[in-house]
């Protein structure tokens, strides 16, 4: 083990510091937002099939959708009058690719994404505790790969300066 | 290493090092309690249904397939029939039959398809969610004869042909009724299946004056 000067030790303390300290004081930084005042916060959508698609011949589509309307109340108080960046995140599925496309009744965005991204839905100042906006959702999903139903765990996303 | 730089540092340093570790200890709790609170908003979503559609001559749907239509229910049953003069009976000169069928267009996008009332449309489709096996059969089980009082005529007597406009390879090959249950072909998954059948009497058998009649039944089975 290498000898330590005593100077040497303190700024390697207070750069140990610095570092524990940093994730409080960092530039940028992605939180989960408390999206626990939705609602309705479980909703149970059911699926048809979708019309064919417009490839030619015979062929019916393969596709799942369903559509719902949510009320999103998001929780924002931890970042009140600091800016951020909101988003929408679907985790990867294990029925393949999620497709949700939503619009809003102007406070957040519209908007699209698919399972294993994020999208945003509202950039700017945080100048109140809750952000709130319904969101009438559209799901689509491959029909051949849901044979139960499959819980699609939605998450809310901030990035803060 | 740590404890190495405590033991050499000054007391300043051994301070600072223990601020660090409530600080880091601070923010963690903190990142918990975030994490604790927040949690995903859910949608569940359900399989598509199970289904099955199977017309053969004259069908209801509402609208087109292609724009949303859906299936209905039909109890129409159609009737083939021939005429053959009598110079001509069981001379062996296949007698072309004709039905009471309207049924031109497909309802998967409203396309004629067939020719009544030479033709019979005969079409369907299997709907079945997930991975397993999803093609439904379809088959037609004919009694073995045709029947006019105890004169019988073999229903081997009737074949059909198959085609449909705009499809030049025939999805339900030709073939002649068997006298009993005969598979047809298999529906895959989220196919539209669809033909229009050309029936005719062979013409072979030499049967007493008289109305024959029979009944085949046409059967779509999804697994």
């Amino acid at each position: 083990m290498s000898s330590v000067t005593p100077r040497r030790a303190a700024a390697l303390c207070a750069l140990l510091a610095l570092a524990a300290l940093a994730p409080e004081s960092a530039p940028a930084a992605t939180f989960v937002v408390d999206d626990t005042s939705t609602l309705p916060y479980d909703t149970n959508l059911p699926m048809r099939w979708r019309d064919s698609a417009a490839t030619g011949g015979r062929q019916m589509s393969s596709e799942i959708e369903g559509a719902t309307v949510v009320t999103l109340r998001l929780n924002l108080q931890p970042w009140l009058n600091r800016n951020g960046r909101v988003y929408l995140a679907l985790p990867q599925q294990p029925i393949g690719v999620v497709n949700v496309e939503w619009s809003t009744q102007g406070r957040m965005l519209p908007g699209k994404l698919q399972s294993g991204q994020r999208t945003l839905v509202y950039a700017g100042p945080i100048r109140s505790p809750f952000l709130e906006d319904t969101f009438s959702v559209r799901v689509v999903a491959d029909g051949r790969r849901v044979d139960i139903a499959q819980r699609l765990n939605f998450q809310f996303e901030i990035d803060v300066d | 290493m740590i404890r190495d730089v405590t033991r050499n540092a000054a007391g300043s340093a051994g301070r600072l090092r223990i601020s660090a570790r409530a600080a880091r200890i601070a923010i963690a709790l903190a990142v918990a309690a975030t994490l604790a609170d927040a949690s995903a908003w859910v949608l569940t979503i359900n399989p598509g249904a199970r289904g099955a559609f199977l017309q053969v001559g004259v069908g209801s749907y509402s609208g087109f397939h292609n724009s949303g239509g859906t299936p209905l229910d039909n109890a129409t049953v159609n009737t083939v029939s021939v005429a053959v003069p009598a110079a001509q009976v069981g001379r062996g000169v296949a007698q072309g039959m004709t039905s009471n069928s309207t049924q031109a267009i497909s309802f998967y996008d409203g396309f004629t398809v067939c020719t009544p009332p030479t033709q019979v449309y005969v079409g369907g489709w299997v709907r079945r969610p997930g991975s397993g096996p999803g093609s439904g059969v379809l088959s037609v089980t004919s009694p073995a004869s045709l029947t006019s009082g105890a004169q019988t005529i073999p229903f081997t007597q009737i074949s059909w042909t198959s085609t449909a406009l705009g499809n030049p390879a025939a999805d339900i090959p030709a073939g002649t009724f068997t006298g009993g249950t005969q598979a047809l072909r298999t529906i895959a998954a989220n196919t539209w299946v669809e033909n229009c059948l050309t029936f005719s009497y062979a013409n072979t058998a030499v049967a007493a004056a008289g109305t024959y009649t029979g009944q085949v039944v046409y059967t779509l089975v999804v697994p």
